[in-house]
Order: C-alpha cells, then structure tokens, then sequence
C-alpha cells in the first residue's frame, strides 16, 4: 500500500516539480555555488551582546563578495572559502544593529547588540512576518509588560487607550462581563462588530455562549484566557494588513502572543496580586417625606382629588385609592448601601519557561478570584496553559499551544428587568419599610426585596474552555517554509439558577434552569511560504488555504413546583420541560499575497483572499478580497539630509477590501420550526423568511500614514488617517412589514462610512543611567456616518434610531429647549412647526461614540523604583442616562419607583427658571407630556448627557530588589507593585459613571446607562519573583 | 523515506488547494427544515395547525390586556390616576398588531397548502376541519384587528418570499367584516367538529358570527346565529359562576384557549397580589368593585374579586388566577350567546323587548343576582339596551369587550368622556397603529388624528 502511495506521489511530484522548480529558480536570486579554491576555513558563533544566548540564523557575508551563510540553531556557521585571512564580515540579524567585524583567524565570537530603535523588530501580519520599517499597513503592538495592572479580566480591557483608534469602554463594573470593541468605529449593525481574535494562530470565539437573561449583562468570553502569559499584543488596522483574514477580518485583528520560552535556562516566576475594590458616587435618593410630597402633588396636578392622594392618614383608605400615611409620618430606609461591598482580589500565578538549543517551552497556570463591588456577583478563573516548540531537525520544526481553563461565576439580574438586583435596591421607594412587624421582608410593586434576592439569589455559570493548536513546519528549500496548523476552540458554558419561593421569579413553589451549551471550532491551515533576498531587493511570497467548521449546541431543562426550597436540582421538580438548540456554519478560504522590497526603501505588497461562508446565500457563497500597500522609507534615499534631528521618516498607503458574514447560521433560508405546542400537541411554525439574495458585507478601506523618528531616536510618532466604507451591510433583524407574518429578516440593506486619525507619540524624555521617563501620548477620532438605509430602524425602548445621515446607534429623542417660567410646562422643539409635538419632532442628538479620545502615558524609572500612570480621556460621547430618567420622574410613578434627590427642584410658581418641569404627566396643550408615567414611550433630550471623560486609570508603582541582593536570597528577580485604578474621574455625567452601557446585546442600542455596576475604585499590591 | 517528505508535503498542499468547496459550505440547519414540502402529510398539517393556537395562545393574551385597560373596568394599579387612557401614536396603548399577521401569516399556509397535501391517510373530513379552523382562526384575528383599528389590509396568501405582500393598502371596515364573514362562512362549511372545545368548533363559529353580526347590526342574523348555541344542548350556563373559570373546558365554554403546566401561561402573574406572588398589574375599577359586589348587581360575580389581606381595599382579579399557568383565555362562552340575542332581540326591526329580557335574566339568575330584570309595559328599547350594556359589563367583565361595546353602541363619548375628556374625540375611539409598524410598512397608512 505504502509502496502504491509512495509511486503515486512520485508521479505526482514529477508531474509538478518541473513547474515548481521552474518557479522557484525564476524567483531565485540566489547564484549557484561553484566549489570554490579554498584558502580559510572560519568557525565562529553569534551571540547576543548581552545574554550571551546563541543566535541562530544570523546572515553571515563577507564583505565584497556574494559568498554569505547562517548561523545554525546555536548561533554556529562555518565559512570556507577562498578568501584569505583578514576579511571583514558583516552580520545582519533582525531585531539586532548590523555589525562589521574583521576576522583575523578562526575561532571568533561576534556579539550583536540589540536594536532597540524598534524599527527593525519583526512583527507578524497575518501570515508574513516583516520588519517593522517594512510596514505597508496601520499596525501597533503593545508588549505583555506594558498591559495595565489594574484587575481586569480580560487582555482587551488591559489594552484600554494604548492603540489609537481601538475604544474599548467597559460596560459594566463586573469583572468578567462584556467590554465594547471597536476598531476605527462600527462599520456593521449586526452583533459582528468585535476584532477578529487570534491566540497563538488559533482564530477564538469571542462572542458569548450566555443564554440566561442577566438584564443586559453578558459575560465576557475572552476572560477565559488569563492575562499573565501575554507576550505581545498586535492589533491589526488597516484593511492591507486584516485583508488576508478576508471575512474574518473586517473589524480589525487582534493577535495576542502568548509567551513560549527561549533557548536559556529555566526560570521560574512566581506572582501574587491582592487588594481590594470598592464603589463610590452612587444615586442619591430623595427622604421618605420628600417622596411623599412629591408624590401627592403629581396626584393632584394630574387631576386626582386632594382627598385622594395617596399619602393621607392611613383609615382614610378606600378601595380604589389606598392610603399610605401623611407626608411627615414617612421613613425612610436605605436599600442601596445593602449590596455594595469591599470586594478582595487574589491572584496567583506561577510559570516555568526555558529551553535549549532545539526545544523552548513555557508551562503556566493561574488562578484569580475576583469578586464584584455588588454582593452576589464572583469571577474566579483557573487557568493552565501548555507552549512547547521542537526543532526535530534542521528542516522540521514542531510545536503546541494549550490553553485550558474554567471560570466559575456567581451572578446575579442587574440591569433590566423586574426581578433585578438594582430594581430592589434602586428602584424602590425608600419610603416603604424593609421588612414588617413580623420580621418577614416586605415586597414592593414587582420588584424582589433586596435582602430576599441577596440572600437567596443562585445563578452560577461556568465556561470551560480549552484552545489548543499544533503546528508543523519544514523548511522544503532554505527559502521555502511550508506550515501546517491545525486547531480547536472548544467551549463549554454551563448555566443554571433556581429562584426560591422567597423571591418572586420563584412563585409558586420554586422555579430552575439550567442550560449547558457547548462549541467546538475545528480549523485547519497551510500556508508555504517562499522568501528570498538579494543584495537590493527581498520577495517574500506565500499561498495558503484555510478551512475552519464550528459547532454549536445547547440544551435548555427548566423546572417548576418544587417540593421545597432545599430541593434545586430539576430532578425535584414537579413539572420539568426542556428544548434544545443546535447549529453550525464552516468556511473554506484560499489566500496568497506577495511582499517586494528593494533598497530597504520601496516595499509593495499585495494579498488576495477567497472566501466561501456555509451563512451567505448559495449565490452569493464566495466573498474575494484583496488589498494592497507601498512603504517608502524616505529617510533611506540618498537626498534624505542625514542628520540626528531627523532619523526615520516612513509614508505608506495601503488599500483593501474585508468582508463580513457574522450574521446567524442560515439567515437565507425560508424554515418551519417546531416547538410552537399547543394543550401539550407538537406544532410546527414559519419562523425564517427565505433570503435567497443574501450577500457579504464589504468594507473597503483606504489608509496614509507617515511614521518618523525624530530628536537622536527619542521620539517617535505615527499618523494614520483611514477611510472605510461599508457596502450591503447585513441587518440581522431588518424589520419587515408586519402583514408579511414576520418580524425580521437578515438583510443586505444599507452602507456605513468610518474616517478618522490616529496620532501616536512616544518620548523618551530622560534617559539617563539612573533616572528615565517615558511619555505615550495618543489620540484619534472616527467619524461614523449611516451613508444609506432601507429604512430608518428604532431599538431599545424607541430612543435609540439608525436613520441616514447619522453615527450608528443614535439617541432620538424630542429636544428640549427649557420650562415655560408661567406654566412650569416643558417646552420642546417643534421641528415641523405644526404647533404639536408628535414623533415628527423628534431628533438625532448624539451618540456614544465619541469626537476624539486618547491617553496619556508616563512611565518613570529610578534606580529599582518604576512608575506608571495611565490617564485615558473622551471627548464628545453621549449616554442616555435611562436610569435618571426612571428616578427623576415628577412622581408621577407614584408609590412604584423612587426618587432621586434632583428632582426636589422642580417648577413650582410661575417665574421658577433652571428647574425640572411641573410634576405631571397628563397632556399638555401641545401633546407634549412633562414626565412620563411608565405606558408612553416618549422621551426628552434631558436625559440625554454629556458623557466626556478624563479617567486616572491606573498608577502602578514598581520596586525591583537589586539584583546582588536578590540573588543573595536565591532569585534573579524580586520585584513589588502597588497598583491604584480608578482613583479620579473627571466628567460633567450624573449618573455614577461615564463609561455605562446596559443594554450590551444590540448594536442598535450602545449608550444607554440603565443600572450599570460602575467601575470599581481598587488598590492591589503584587508580588512577582523570579528563580 | 526521509526524501519522500518533501513530496508528501507539496502533495498535501496541491490536494488542500485542489480540494473542491462542494460539501463542506452546504450545511443544514438541524433545529429547524426547510420552506419547502414542510407541510407534507396529515401529521405535518395537524402540526401546523397547532401552531395557529400557539400564536393565539400570545395574541389573545395582548387582545384581553389592550381592550381592558382601555375600558372604565381596568386600570393599571400604578396609575391610580388614569382611569381611562387615551392614546398616541408613540403610546398605542399596548395593543397588539403584527401578531394578528403571525396568525394570518400560518393560517394563509394551511389555507393554501393543506388541500394539496398528497396522504392517503387523510381523510376528507380531516383535511376539511384543519382547513375550516384556519379559516375560523384567520377571521378572528381580522375581526380583532377591525375591532382595534378599523380598516386594516388584508392577506390572504402565505409570505413565502419578502416581495410577497409588497402594496397591500388598507381596506374599509365593511371590507374587513366582510373578509371575516367570508371566512366564517367557509369555516362554517368545513369544520365538523363539535365537541373540542380548545380549538374551533362548528358552535365556536356560529358564536363568532353572532358577534360579527352585532358590530354590522344585522340584528335577525345575530339571534339566529347566538340561537345555535344556546339551543344546543352541549352548553349551559355553569353554577356557580366562578366554576367556569376554576375548571377547565367547562359547558359555558365555546371556545377557550388552554393552556397546561408544560405549555404554561404567565398571564396569572399580571391579576394576582402580590402577596400571592403576582405583580397585581391590572386592577378593577372602583366602581366595577362596588356593583360586582353588590348582591343586586354582581351576585355571585363577585367571588371573580379577591381582597387582600395585607393591603384592605385592594382587590384583585381571580378569572386568570391559577398559579401553575393553566388557567384558559375565554374566547367564547354561552353567557355572551344570551346577551348578544338579548340586544339583537331589543334591536331587530321589531323588537322583542320581552325575549331580551328574558335573556338577561337567563344570566343574572345564574349569578344569583337578588333583583332580576323584567320588562314592564312601560319598559322601553333604550331601558333595556342600558341593562344588557350594564350587564355585559359585569358579566364580561375581563374578558376585553366594555370598550368595543361602548365604542360600537355609540356610548363611548357618555360612558368613557367622564373619565378623560379626549374619549370624547372619535379619532380617540380606534387605537393607532403602533408607531414602529407604521415606519417599515409604507403601505400602512396610520388611524387619522394621530
């Protein structure tokens, strides 16, 4: 058999060697070698100047002539040759200062110093690796050292203001709950606006598997992957460089490193982080007495009789008017103070690397507990991850990435939602008592008693996740690299809460579910890759394929009529019932992109990729996307004056397409469903709209930058300007015209523009032996613009609109231009000047998206000491204060809600200016309505706030123990921290933070601050030594 | 071997980069088959038929809150204030509308499918009564949407793609009822059966259109039709009157959609107090607590009214009350049959004021009502059409039909204007139609005055 393969793959291989070897030699520079007289014979190792490690495939020539050779895997070569002693050799290594030595004999050592202008670090681009100055695209990385240390959860959260054009804003102070993402804005209203997120050459989910309804809280899937084995961070920018990821690839790449050992001794590194979180700047809410007022006089000016309003003595009750006492006879208890707490942070971490001269590898494991500031919430992780690398031979090279991790949460309905944390704690009135004469908690409207939920609550979620990758790589000719990579993200997210009879979800005998969904991404990639050089020029050639199948699936049991509070599995229950989910998609790709450089001054290059997605409508399968880009490193032509002011100067322009399919798995399919039962008979359902016609989404994107450096290679800074636009955007849930039985459609039905500039500035202030300081500065804008819609399309409760001409999720909402003094009416802008104020009037106000944002970095070092202080800013974005709207309602939510303290200035005499309106909510003259009662849906530019920020991130200060003392105990290293987040935020916003958004599942809806946890304030000390 | 390496990998590759898409792009959904053939036997059409009900089972639920609330017999417990609502075009009042089309939508697939459907197990009469009772349930959902809104469009063929009901306008009331009555009559013609009364039966359709009849005043058709039921012997007027609501599928059932503890509503949670673990949403109005309490009026009506304990003149519904969610939707009973031939009696070219209050008395007596309603010779057309209002009111109570009977008896302004004096606008007297499905529809024309 074996015999019949191998004859078969000679006849194949003959078939085709002539047309690759003919490629290759024509692509070859390379002169073949003639056995030359010899004169010398040179051995000699290259070494790094400082650690003394061996450096392998360092290029050796010998100056004058074309004879050149590497260094092996321990930084060995040998020359012979026909030159005679002495001669000069020239050493090029990259990441290293090019070196001249002149060789007078053999043995020699040559030390290469590091280049630490990082212009010729080596960065990976989608399947290139290319020297930094070589760079066609927008591309920035940020080292494992420089993420922030305040406790974040996830790598993305830590990278808050250190990318220009990345807003990453946390929409909630739960740790391990979902951040908002984007690169160079929102170029799509589906959910697929995340960066593409690749781990070690493994693409990962990053959208969540969820399925209880938490109010609008998510988890966030990327807190699976620890923080603590981050090497390097590179986001991917401009369509140039994402391009190759093709459909992946639209909302930007993210490519995270995580560390792989190198070829020294082991080190063991051992750290420990704890401190302590608390929450400040909470609602301030009105007495019981001052609800009460104000309660009674919203009763009355909405035309209920005084002798009616509800706070009167008590036996004057009737049937329809109940009565709860006079004004002055009013408590008023404090719920809100219940469910906050100084929450504690542990985290451990331990991990062992090293190498020799063929393996490296990295072996780490973690484990953090992170409470939440709100009582009831937990995050904890456990993770463990596995990197090894093998060079087999001098042609094979083996490896893996493992990571394996569980994180375990307690969680409990914040947000919206009746049977929510904040609803019992926020929401209720703080005139109506906690619990009784008896003892027993009293329950208000249809919200929980907070004590009841805190103490009660059981929902708990675990992800078990495990993203392991293997890979393989020959080198098939010394200029040809084939790779194979195989992968798998496998993902299990069990979920389940039982609600006791104590609380009221639990009504009447206990209610359960429990929901186990799991997904498995295979994928597999090959990639050759061919590169070759030449005294001018170097070409690097690749093509490759990729083929990647995802499968999801879940399995949904819920329970109820329990026998009793002790019994929570549903095995107890009474009555059980279950559903279940399953779906997949899978996507074959084939790529191929070129790299030319000559003279280290011109760099063209080009990709093109081929997509087809199982999600897009079978007419429409295959996507096709490529990009371009030129680099000209200015400052290398011979007209460039050379001088130290001056060092660096690069322009590049690049252009591409990217596409996108992120919409659900079968979106242009016409389906029936079952599941729809009727008296306990199986009934079957329309339940999908065929869309035969449905199509990619494509961005195409423009980028120019200019890069410099500058003042002796102290400063360094980056331009980029983009411009995107969106083509067939793909609605999830287009609306269609209710007479069709349907409610939504995945449709192609508009196009997004983005443009923006990106500044990045580095200084090296200081840098003397003892004492330097660093500056980072970045700011960028994006300006984003609905450039055409089928439609105009409302989310949230109707105050959030995707309409032409406009940013993505704006605020829609009636401007309000002040209070009548005379009437304390509200008085809104009559947009159509009909003398009414209907939907016509309403307006596009605002959004969340921000006019410019940016950071501000300094980083300081004395001696053992380092300090870092972060300070991120916004400038320009909006929010819909949702919760002030519900607080500051006039009263004429009456004994349902409570009341924030600013609603106590209100209009109460004609000639009242600068105050709330008069506290009614019947129609005035104009249809307009002062407050609203909870029925009606219309909403005042009041609530809609200012949300700009400057935010004291973090300030870590570090200590190193001398390193003559450290190792007088036995370690290399021993270095504290102290770690302060969160300390100041500066911004005119009213509600407890600016960085709020609650309703996280939409992308119609972004901006909408309703019962967020804000950000904790947290001090953590670290521990880190290193054996 | 180690030779042959390098010809393994570059096979390897030339097959991945040969390898054909066919396969691997065309998956298929799992959960869900595919548009076509769907409905391919008697089980598949039974199936989809069940989940005409399941849309009612949601729908009806969102009719009964919207016309409650609406009517001086419901208020919202938070707004104490708000007896009787009005309405704007942003507000619509929670009524229900794309819903109604979900029920078109599945009864226009039947409508068309079904009696092509090839099984030689399915007889004629089968297939004719999953026909009938799509057709009955598409006039309910039409009916309900004129009560809502008027006029509205009218689909009678199955969105099988998204150009499918592009220009559909809005048609005139006459021509809605006219589109119900068809319907009806087509149901009338196939549905035999006569005993389920959890689906549509051949009485549920002679009670629906003894209601139709009622809003088009054709008075004879409406006794006839209400005659029917109450000539048969298959319904009766249940003593006492609660246990038509604590059993299940009773004699004073026509039609009712049920419910089960797996298949469970919610619905309970919306009426009961809070101290029985609801929400106590929906409350009744002070003046329909005091006469349903009443002897002379509600009688034994009042046990549909629970007080509570910790709050004392709180009173909350129990007609939705059972706790595991099993409690049915009422849409059809015999009591209705009674009031609807008391006032198509009073009503008639020459009317039967004697026959209309005996009918009224057939259900005050059964409520056990201590001063019963008799027509005297001097007892007037108008006397007694008060009386059937007034005892349409308690017997009906939340069952969704005060505002409608107002509005379509032309006593809305009088009844209602008291309460908010915008109910005495007639633009007030037809809800809007919801905002956002005005905005994605440029067919749908919204109700004038909004």
């Amino acid at each position: 058999m074996i015999k019949i393969i191998d004859r078969y793959v000679d006849k194949v291989w003959k078939a085709h060697a002539v047309a690759i070897w003919l490629l290759i030699i024509s692509l070859s520079t390379q002169a073949q070698e003639i056995t030359p007289l010899i004169n010398s014979t040179l051995d000699g190792v290259v070494v790094d100047l400082v650690s003394r490690e061996p450096l392998s495939e360092a290029t050796i020539q010998i100056e004058g002539v074309t004879h050149s050779t590497k260094t092996d895997n321990k930084g060995k070569f040998q020359f012979i040759t026909g030159q005679k002693f002495p001669y000069t050799l020239i050493i090029t290594y990259i990441g290293y200062k090019t070196k001249k030595v002149v060789a007078n004999g053999s043995p020699i050592t040559i030390e290469l110093e590091r280049d630490d202008s990082a212009l010729d670090e080596v960065e990976v681009v989608g399947y290139t690796k290319i020297k930094r100055s070589s760079l066609t695209s927008a591309l920035q990385v940020v080292k494992g050292e420089d993420l922030s240390q305040a406790p974040y959860t996830s790598v993305i959260e830590k990278l808050q203001g250190q990318v220009p054009g990345l807003l990453i804003t946390n929409d909630s102070g739960t740790p391990g709950t979902s951040v908002l993402v984007r690169l160079r804005g929102t170029n799509s209203v589906n959910s697929g606006n995340e960066p593409l997120y690749v781990v070690d050459d493994v693409i990962i989910n990053s959208d969540n598997l969820q399925g209880l309804n938490l109010g609008g809280q998510l988890v966030n899937p990327l807190s699976d992957i620890s923080t603590n084995d981050i090497e390097s961070i590179t986001v991917l920018k401009d369509a140039n460089a994402t391009a190759i990821y093709g459909s992946r690839g639209a909302n930007g790449v993210i490519l995270i490193k995580t560390n792989r050992g190198s070829h020294q001794r082991a080190r063991l590194n051992f750290g420990i982080q704890t401190g302590t979180s608390h929450t400040r700047n909470l609602w301030e809410l009105v007495t019981g007495e001052e609800h009460a007022n104000i309660v009674n006089e919203a009763f009355v000016n909405n035309g209920g009789l005084y002798e009616n309003r509800p706070f009167r003595p008590v036996e004057e009750a009737t049937a329809a008017f109940p009565a709860w006492g006079l004004p002055e006879e009013q408590q008023t208890y404090d719920r809100l103070g219940a469910i906050w707490r100084t929450a504690v942070l542990q985290r451990y971490n331990l991990s062992v690397s090293g190498g020799s001269a063929n393996s490296n590898f990295y072996v780490g494991g973690e484990y953090l507990d992170q409470p939440s500031t709100v009582k009831a919430q937990e995050f904890s992780r456990y993770s463990f991850r596995v990197n090894l690398d093998h060079k087999v031979s001098d042609r094979l090279k083996v490896g893996t990435s493992n990571n394996i991790s569980t994180t375990p949460r307690k969680l409990i309905r914040v947000g919206d939602g009746g049977t929510g944390l904040f609803q019992a704690a926020l929401h209720t009135p703080t005139f109506l008592p906690i619990v009784d004469e008896n003892g027993q908690y009293v329950t208000h409207f249809t919200f929980d008693n907070v004590y009841a939920l805190l103490e009660n609550t059981d929902t708990k979620s675990n992800s078990i996740r495990s993203i392991n990758n293997v890979y393989a790589e020959v080198k098939i000719l010394p200029s040809l690299t084939f790779k194979s990579s195989w992968s798998s993200d496998y993902n299990i997210y069990k979920e389940s809460n039982y609600f006791s009879t104590k609380l009221r979800a639990g009504q009447p005998a206990g209610s359960a579910t429990q929901i186990n969904t799991e997904r498995v991404t295979l994928s597999a990639d090959q990639l050759l890759n061919y590169n070759v050089s030449s005294t001018n020029s170097d070409i690097a050639i690749f093509v490759g394929n990729s083929y990647q199948y995802t499968d999801k699936g879940g399995q949904t049991v819920t329970g109820s009529q329990f026998p009793s509070d002790q019994h929570r599995q549903i095995a107890s229950a009474g009555v059980r019932s279950g559903t279940t989910t399953a779906s997949s998609n899978s996507l074959l790709s084939f790529f191929g992109g070129v790299n030319f450089s000559y003279k280290d001054r011109y760099v063209i290059d080009g990709t093109f990729r081929s997509d087809g997605s199982s999600r897009i409508g079978k007419d429409h399968r295959w996507g096709h996307f490529p990009a371009a880009g030129f680099n000209w490193r200015v400052s290398n032509e011979p007209f460039f004056p050379k001088s130290d002011n001056f060092n660096e100067l690069r322009l590049k322009a690049s252009w591409g397409l990217t596409g996108n399919a992120a919409v659900d798995d079968f979106q242009s399919l016409g389906l029936w469903s079952g599941g729809s039962n009727y008296g306990d008979n199986p009934g079957i359902v329309p339940s999908q709209m065929a869309n035969a016609d449905l199509r990619w989404e494509t961005t195409r994107q423009w980028n120019l930058g200019v890069s410099g450096v500058m003042l002796k290679q102290r400063l360094d800074f980056e331009i980029n300007y983009y411009d995107k636009y969106t083509k067939d955007l793909l609605l999830s849930s287009f609306p269609v015209q209710d007479i069709t039985g349907f409610s939504s459609i995945t449709y192609n039905a508009g196009e997004i523009s983005n443009k923006g500039i990106e500044f990045i500035l580095n200084s090296d202030n200081l840098t003397s032996k003892t004492l330097t300081w660093r500056t980072t500065y970045t700011i960028s804008r994006n300006t984003n613009k609905v450039e055409k819609l089928l439609q105009p399309i409302t989310g949230g409760y109707r105050q959030f609109r995707l309409e032409e001409g406009h940013p993505i999720s704006s605020i829609w909402v009636h401007k309000q231009l002040g209070v009548d003094p005379q009437t304390g009416n509200v008085i809104y802008e009559d947009v159509d000047g009909d003398g009414q104020i209907t939907q016509e009037d309403r307006q596009l106000l605002g959004s969340v998206w921000p006019d410019f944002e940016g950071a501000l970095r300094n980083t300081f070092t004395y001696k053992g000491f380092d300090l870092n202080v972060n300070i991120t800013y916004r400038w320009g974005n909006r929010l819909y204060n949702y919760t002030r709207y519900f607080l500051e309602s006039g009263g004429v939510r009456g004994t349902e809600r409570t009341i924030q303290k600013s609603q106590l200035n209100y209009w109460k005499k004609p000639g009242d200016t600068n105050v709330l309106p008069r506290l009614s909510s019947t129609t005035n003259p104009d249809g307009s309505r002062n407050y609203e009662p909870a029925s009606a849906n219309s909403y005042s530019s009041r609530f809609l706030e200012d949300a700009s920020f400057i935010r004291l991130k973090d300030i870590t200060l570090g200590y190193s123990l001398p390193s003559r003392f450290a190792r007088n105990v036995g370690f290399a290293q021993i270095k504290a921290t102290v770690t302060a987040a969160n300390l100041i935020t500066l911004t005119k916003y009213s509600g407890p933070d600016p960085e709020a958004n609650s309703q996280t599942d939409s992308n119609l809806v972004q901006g909408m601050d309703f019962n967020t946890v804000p950000q904790p304030i947290s001090f953590l000390f670290g521990l880190n030594v290193t054996l | 071997m180690k030779s042959h390496l390098n010809h393994y990998i570059v096979l390897s590759i030339l097959l991945l980069l040969i390898t054909s898409c066919t396969g691997v792009l065309d998956l298929e959904p799992e959960t869900s088959v595919s548009d076509k053939g769907v409905i391919s036997d008697k089980k598949t059409s039974l199936a989809a038929l069940y989940g005409i009900y399941d849309n009612l089972q949601s729908s009806y639920t969102g009719t009964l809150t919207a016309f409650n609330l609406a009517s001086d017999n419901v208020i919202s417990y938070t707004e104490p204030t708000i007896i009787v609502p009005d309405r704007n075009a942003e507000d619509n009042g929670g009524a229900p509308f794309s819903t109604f089309y979900v029920t078109i939508n599945r009864a226009n697939f039947i409508i068309k499918r079904v009696p092509d459907v090839v099984d030689n197990q399915f007889t004629d009469a089968e297939r004719n009564e999953i026909i009938g009772e799509a057709y009955f349930l598409r006039a309910l959902a039409y009916f309900d949407l004129a009560r809502f809104y008027g006029g509205v469009q009218l689909v009678t063929e199955p969105t099988e793609r998204i150009d499918t009901q592009k220009g559909i306008r809005r048609s005139t009331l006459a021509e809605t009822y006219a589109q119900v009555l068809a319907d009806l009559d087509k149901a009338e013609e196939l549905i035999t059966n006569e005993t389920d009364r959890s689906r549509a039966t051949k009485f549920a359709v002679y009670g629906l259109k003894a209601r139709l009849f009622l809003y088009t005043e054709q008075w004879e058709d409406a006794e006839e039709y209400a005659s029917k039921s109450i000539a048969s012997n298959a319904f009766s007027l249940v003593t006492p009157y609660s246990s038509f609501y604590t059993g299940r599928l009773s004699q004073e059932s026509i039609f009712e959609v049920v419910y089960t503890t797996v298949d469970a509503s919610t619905y309970w949670r919306s009426w009961l107090s809070t101290e029985d673990g609801g929400n106590q949403t929906y409350v009744p109005e002070a003046s329909l607590i005091t006469d349903l309490r009443d002897p002379e009026k509600g009688g034994t009506r009042k046990a549909v009214l629970k007080e509570s304990t910790a709050q004392p003149g709180l009173y909350t519904v129990q007609l939705y009350g059972k706790k595991d969610g099993t409690s049915s939707l009422f849409v059809l009973r015999i009591a209705e049959q009674y009031l609807i031939r008391a006032e198509a009696r009073a009503k008639k070219a020459t009317p039967d004021l004697e026959g209309a209050a005996g009918d009224i008395r057939a259900v005050q007596s059964r409520a056990e009502v201590s001063s019963l309603f008799t027509a005297t010779p001097s007892t007037t057309q108008s006397d007694v059409l008060l009386a059937i209002e007034n005892e349409r009111r308690l017997e009906l109570a939340f069952e969704g039909h005060r505002f409608t009977d107002l509005v379509r008896t032309g006593r809305v302004a009088d009844v209602l204007g008291g309460y908010n004096p915008l109910l005495r606008e007639s633009y007030q007297w037809v809800f809007p139609i919801p905002a956002s499905s005005v905005e994605k529809d440029p067919g749908l024309e919204q109700n004038p005055g909004f």
